[in-house]
């Protein structure tokens, strides 16, 4: 099966190159996004010999993924893996996130850190946050997944078509999940570690994390109710 | 008096987005609801009755409030009217930034094809 890599960056100047590195140990293809940074990472991109789309103006997480999912869609892929360029997903567990795709048992498979509850946890008022939304989840559409804004996700070809055609432009993953319930996709989490970013900073400031917490509980209910 | 000042200020706009859409800056789609409101309220310049019948009808305790009310509907259609078309905006640049990044790198793949072919050669 094709499998591409896609590895959203925005001013990773600090994170990227070691990331490319580990994920080139990979037998998989990559494609990293770089989101219109204002650092040096589309500079280490090209020294890196790595395949790449620079976004010429800044999209967004969501618009950014959604532009790796159409270069799949247009490349003929069969499963996409979603995985950040600031280091906290592991290259190691990418074959165990893509297993159940290969075997035919899942269309989406999430990246749990909650599973196992080993490796960074994220803070707790995070953590708080998160219970939160995978509440939310439950209660729109029945299932229960854990780790509802893991980054570090895989899909197959069927759900790479949906996501080209619709994706939200900024924080989408609790929303994806429920886009692809509502498409009927059989949705695994399986478990994961995750590390703590060590360059640059999070994408969600405390300012953001209440625009955050409105945002994407106003979207998994109007995905629900449309 | 108050009724012709009203017309003038209601012909004024009228040429002006006549003008705006024979010029291009404003486009014909996008007129539209302008000048629906605008035949509305030309109406009620020229006929007040109607707005005394409507203010009975709703049940204001005066036209002016129902001609307030009326303003008011009218600009937050018009502010849900923009925020649609910012929404659709919004949809088509990010498809065309997302569509010139995917030619970007196609480019740049094939002029790395084309320069290897011609070290080859």
């Amino acid at each position: 099966m094709k499998v591409l890599l896609v590895v959203p960056a925005y001013n990773e100047e600090c994170n990227i190159g070691k990331v490319i590195d580990s994920l080139k140990k990979q037998p998989y293809d990559i494609l990293v996004i770089n989101d219109a940074s204002t650092d040096n990472t589309l500079s280490i991109l090209s020294k890196k010999n790595v395949d790449y789309l620079d976004m010429s103006v800044n999209v967004g997480i969501g618009g950014g993924v959604q532009a790796g999912y159409l270069y799949a869609l247009r490349n003929d892929y069969d499963i996409v893996v979603q995985f950040d360029g600031d280091g906290q997903h592991l290259a190691e567990e990418i074959s165990q996130l893509i297993a159940p795709i290969e075997r035919e048992e899942a269309d989406v498979v999430i990246g749990s850190r909650f599973i196992n509850n080993i490796g960074f946890q994220s803070s707790k008022i995070r953590r708080v946050g998160i219970r939160l939304l995978s509440n939310l989840v439950k209660i729109c559409t029945g299932k229960r997944i854990y780790d509802v804004t893991s980054g570090f996700r895989a899909v197959n070809k069927k759900f790479i078509a949906l996501y080209a055609g619709e994706y939200a432009q900024d924080y989408p993953e609790p929303e994806a999940i429920v886009t692809a319930i509502k498409h009927q996709g059989r949705i695994t989490e399986i478990p994961v570690q995750m590390r703590e970013r060590d360059g640059g900073k999070s994408s969600i400031s405390a300012v953001k994390s209440i625009y955050y917490m409105i945002k994407v509980s106003l979207a998994i209910i109007f995905r629900m109710v449309s | 008096m108050l009724q012709l000042f009203i017309l003038t200020v209601l012909l004024f706009f009228l040429l002006m987005f006549i003008f705006l859409v024979r010029n291009k800056r404003l486009e014909l789609k996008y007129s539209i609801i302008w000048f629906v409101i605008l035949m509305a309220l030309l109406i009620l310049a020229i006929f007040p009755a109607v707005l005394k019948v409507i203010s009975n009808k709703i049940g204001t305790s005066v036209p002016s409030n129902a001609l307030f009310m009326i303003a008011i509907l009218m600009m937050i259609a018009i502010m849900v009217f923009l925020t649609v078309a910012v929404s659709e905006l919004n949809g088509k640049v990010k498809r065309l930034i997302q569509e010139l990044a995917i030619a970007e790198e196609e480019i740049r793949r094939l002029r790395g094809e084309k320069m290897t072919d011609e070290g080859e050669g």
